[in-house]
């Protein structure tokens, strides 16, 4: 048992709720967002995730803010195209050529907050592992090789970061820096690592592949299974919770 | 019986095995011995089915186990008869837990919660693994993993047993767990096939398969590779003639450092020690005891809970390029000491760091895929004979070598310790060399204790 408090209390806690709940909600939470354009509906809506990609991250809200961080490049570049672009709607500023307009700012902060809720959701679903994205399909008597398709893609995002990051550690334990070389051989560093991260992330999906095969994945027969996830009650109830949420949503 | 006939394995033009025959009964061990390269792992590939149907090659023969044809079993219907741990392990591990990892196998066979669990157990205290259950694979340390692979095998309980390298990075008391195992199991009936430098597997072993290099390319476009794959064997250490840095007298200092991993217990804690620049340290322990952990706060490559690292006099917060000034750190994970996807990629990185390197010695560009893991290893240590002014922190460097690697990496530390004395070197495998060393340290419950030799 582990006691409130203790570092296994928090996942415990996170992992009440059946796995297929998560999948759910998040393919509602990402639906929804696209289907509302109220940015009052759509802030509320992009709250709710981070609230929930907070409680299921192992690191909390800490981690998720950081995530969001390292989103901010993409962010604002997607938000600075549509608000220099989109010339529609009242004029709110305006310098020699640039200008700002309503319609433009409007549709800046909605994709912004679209793509932040769609970033939380990706997030707390990152923290599913295999098993758990198992047992959510096996509920939907879908085969294993979904799940673990699933369960391979949205990792792939962060083993290429975490990959590029250990080819920076491994520059780095050579002396060097390469923030400090000209930008030729800085762009050639960065295009030599890129190649060198995508073929790591091949041969250690063969690798998996190989790995699991050896232990029977994919093999003929019942499986049994040691945790035994029901779906019970309370997570029916959790999933007519969550549709009626989003249908309502996005009626009304 | 496993019964191997006729067996021939190609990869190209290069024929690695050709007629192989090879009969084993219940109860008997076989020990597959060869140079790095030479084709131990391809031979458990085949056996298992790895090859071809994930790793292309020409495979003719056939294979069968207690009269049924291997050959035509699916890579995943096997694990019903065999378990094959492959020699890196930090590649096969996949779940959040230990735990999923050993029942994983067991849920595919349809075994029962109740077994499931009595087998993890049982195996989990037969490799003394019973406080990493609820641990994440990734966050034990090599020995432990290469123990872990070992206690799936040992939950999963098959007829047959392909091991490669597992008693590689190991202690002395866990390569005993491993060796009692195979013993036991070899009582029990079971065949065993192991590829493994160590020869403390010679007791246990009934039949010795001796495996030779061959590299015979044969077309002219592969002798540009064959070249290259020379360039692995041991070179003569070469003399360095790079500036030699202004050496503070004392190069690494800890104070108060306290560090523990996520969800694990405290692993050192208020650790004070001194390095002087000079120095020519050993450090031994269990397996999981913090040698790699330590390793890794003296490089910058973790950052301590409490306390301070200074490298040269500077607090080393994190990992700093400038530190190369002074250190260069090797970890024990090949993949980690490797840039690029080829050797001759990798030492274009290094001729960044150092441009007075010459240029490649490779003529031709394998990728890094194509080789074997000791082949990979020796491609990571190339570099240490241009480093020798530089301060060492080695993990495991004789880990996966075959014998004259060892020899050549024993010349070269020898080379290191008389003439560019600083290092410290993490090995189970340098009993021989202990006279290299000013000071052996024992690591245990996250102290040091420190043994000077004469």
């Amino acid at each position: 048992m582990t006691s409130a408090g203790q570092p296994g209390s928090h996942k415990q806690a996170r992992d009440t709720l059946h796995p297929l709940l998560h999948l759910v909600f998040c393919l509602a939470v990402s639906t929804v967002v696209f289907a509302v354009s109220e940015p009052a509906k759509l802030l509320s809506i992009t709250l709710i995730a981070f609230s929930y990609a907070g409680w299921r991250c192992e690191g909390g809200f800490r981690s998720v803010l950081k995530t969001l961080y390292h989103s901010l490049p993409l962010l604002l570049s997607l938000a600075i195209i549509q608000i220099l672009f989109r010339r529609q709607g009242a004029l709110l500023w305006g310098w020699k050529g640039i200008s700002i307009h309503s319609i433009g700012a409007q549709m800046a902060l909605l994709l912004c907050l679209r793509l932040i809720a769609v970033i939380f959701c990706a997030k707390a679903l990152a923290e599913l592992g295999f098993s758990r994205f198992s047992a959510a399909f096996a509920t939907l008597r879908l085969p294993e090789e979904f799940s673990f398709m699933l369960a391979y893609a949205v990792q792939l995002a962060p083993g290429f970061i975490r990959q590029l990051k250990g080819f920076m550690t491994s520059l780095k334990l050579r002396g060097i820096s390469p923030a400090r070389l000209p930008l030729g051989d800085r762009l050639q560093i960065y295009k030599l690592l890129s190649i060198a991260t995508l073929a790591g992330i091949i041969r250690n999906s063969e690798a998996a592949a190989i790995a699991l095969e050896l232990r029977g994945f994919r093999s003929a027969g019942k499986r049994s299974s040691l945790h035994q996830i029901r779906f019970r009650i309370t997570d029916a109830l959790v999933l007519a919770g969550i549709i009626l949420a989003a249908s309502a949503t996005i009626l009304l | 019986m496993l019964s191997l006939s006729g067996l021939s394995l190609a990869f190209g033009e290069r024929q690695l095995l050709s007629g192989l025959e090879l009969r084993l009964n219940s109860g008997e061990l076989c020990w597959l011995q060869g140079a790095n390269g030479s084709g131990k792992s391809s031979l458990l590939n085949a056996i298992s089915g790895i090859i071809p149907e994930h790793i292309k090659a020409r495979f003719s023969g056939s294979i069968s186990l207690s009269g049924k044809d291997f050959t035509q079993q699916p890579l995943c219907e096997k694990f019903h008869w065999l378990w094959h741990a492959q020699s890196e392990p930090e590649t096969q591990f996949f779940f959040p837990t230990c735990e999923a990892e050993l029942a994983f196998a067991l849920e595919n066979q349809g075994v029962p919660a109740a077994e499931i669990n009595r087998r993890i157990e049982a195996s989990l205290e037969q490799f003394q693994l019973e406080s990493c259950r609820e641990k994440s694979p990734l966050n034990l340390s090599q020995g432990q993993q290469k123990l872990l692979l070992c206690a799936i095998g040992c939950a999963l309980d098959p007829q047959l047993y392909l091991l490669d390298e597992p008693l590689a990075g190991l202690s002395e008391s866990s390569q005993k767990l491993v060796l009692n195992w195979l013993k036991a199991e070899k009582s029990r009936g079971k065949i065993i096939l192991v590829a493994e430098h160590n020869p403390a597997l010679q007791q246990l072993s009934d039949h010795t398969l001796q495996l030779t290099k061959t590299d015979s390319f044969a077309t002219p476009e592969n002798a540009s590779q064959t070249a290259a794959l020379q360039f692995l064997t041991p070179q003569p250490v070469s003399s360095v003639s790079l500036p030699e840095a202004t050496k503070p007298e004392i190069l690494i200092q800890t104070r108060n450092l306290s560090f523990a991993y996520p969800r694990s217990g405290q692993l050192f804690s208020g650790l004070n020690i001194a390095v002087p620049s000079t120095a020519r340290i050993l450090i031994r322990g269990e397996n999981g005891s913090g040698k790699s952990t330590l390793l890794k706060l003296l490089a910058g490559l973790l950052r301590a809970q409490s306390g301070s690292v200074r490298l040269a006099g500077r607090e080393l917060n994190s990992i700093d390029p400038t530190a190369f000034d002074h250190l260069y750190y090797q970890g024990q994970s090949t993949s980690d000491n490797l840039l690029g996807i080829s050797p001759r990629q990798n030492w274009q990185f290094w001729k960044l760091a150092l441009p007075s390197l010459p240029d490649s010695p490779w003529t031709a560009d394998p990728l890094f895929s194509e080789l074997s893991a000791g082949q990979s290893k020796q491609a990571a240590l190339s570099i240490l004979p241009w480093l020798l002014d530089k301060f060492w922190l080695l993990d495991e460097p004789f880990a996966a070598l075959d014998a004259s690697s060892t020899a050549w990496l024993k010349q070269l530390l020898t080379t290191k310790s008389l003439h560019h004395p600083g290092m410290i070197v993490v090995s189970h495998s340098a009993d021989g060399m202990a006279e290299l060393f000013d000071e052996v340290w024992t690591l245990e419950n996250g102290c040091p204790s420190r043994e000077a030799r004469s």
